[in-house]
């Protein structure tokens, strides 16, 4: 997957930061906060979805809401 | 002069709404008409890493594109990775390409090829195929360059539009889960972050793209029924969302 394809992915997860602004997360160059690290998960992960496989990317939230 | 009004038209058809392979094909179909020489003509985008043909003007040209990619080997495939355009003006005598001259001369009529590199495109070209030997001339080779500048501007229309369809298709989605989002923050007095770990939650539960989720939130008012145990692993397993938040 490419960046750009990531960024769109990213921004139909509801990801609001700019292509560049994800690259430099994703290379560890910037830090993102535990809901953009979410949003990006969520965006691989859904690229995993197409291809059959369930959610391989861990999220930050791993515990039930509202415990 | 009919030339002219060709492209006079086919200039206005790009930036006209229409559909890529229809714009290919024409151009394909230009090239035909109007390179001397030319019997059949497409057009091979190699950028993905693998070959795909566009506007071929017909199945004797898209077999020829094929065979290339197939083969790994062939004028058009040399043109796009050599960045210059090729002229093979008898098959027969051609000492490169061996495997693909060899099937074309004994599957196709094809005698002569032209490929000419598409400007400013990585690895793409314009294919013009010929039933005879040195079909193409001078006067052939300026047209099929013009054609060519056409068909590497077609890409680019065409890439612009799949970004944008891309994009819009993305910002939909992005507006159903902020809509989402909106219903279970107003319904569980929750924040933003949690709402979307929510709807995530039963992304990852129900094994659906959190669009899906939102769309069934935003219609229903309320997130689909969870599977108490998921099947699909210990972490996932043990995924359940109370309904009934902090308040």
């Amino acid at each position: 997957m490419s960046y750009h394809q990531l960024w769109l992915r990213y921004i139909g997860v509801s990801g609001a930061a700019g292509p560049l602004e994800l690259e430099a997360y994703v290379l560890g160059l910037l830090s993102p906060d535990v809901y953009e690290h979410d949003l990006i998960a969520q965006a691989i992960n859904e690229w995993f979805i197409d291809r059959g496989q369930n959610h391989p990317v861990g999220y930050w939230h791993h515990s039930e809401i509202g415990k | 002069m009919a030339l002219a009004t060709e492209f006079a038209e086919l200039a206005a058809q790009i930036h006209r709404e229409g559909t890529e392979a229809g714009r290919s094909r024409r151009i394909g179909q230009l090239a035909v008409d109007h390179v001397p020489g030319c019997s059949w003509a497409s057009i091979s985008d190699l950028e993905s890493g693998k070959g795909r043909s566009l506007g071929a003007s017909d199945p004797i040209a898209a077999y020829l594109d094929q065979l290339q990619y197939e083969l790994g080997e062939g004028p058009c495939l040399h043109s796009a990775a050599a960045g210059t355009s090729v002229l093979c003006a008898d098959l027969h005598a051609a000492q490169r390409w061996p495997r693909f001259v060899a099937r074309a001369l004994q599957e196709t009529p094809l005698r002569s090829v032209l490929a000419i590199r598409l400007p400013g495109r990585e690895a793409a070209a314009m294919n013009f195929y010929a039933e005879q030997v040195d079909a193409f001339d001078d006067a052939a080779l300026a047209t099929a360059s013009i054609l060519a500048a056409h068909a590497a501007g077609l890409l680019v229309v065409g890439e612009a539009t799949e970004h944008s369809h891309h994009l819009e298709t993305a910002l939909g989605s992005s507006r159903r889960i902020g809509m989402a989002i909106g219903v279970l923050m107003a319904h569980h007095k929750i924040t933003e972050d949690e709402a979307f770990t929510l709807l995530r939650l039963a992304s990852q539960a129900l094994h659906r793209k959190l669009r899906d989720i939102a769309v069934e939130v935003t219609e229903t008012g309320t997130l689909p029924d969870l599977p108490v145990r998921s099947p699909v692993g210990p972490e996932q397993g043990a995924v359940r969302v109370r309904r009934t938040v902090r308040r």
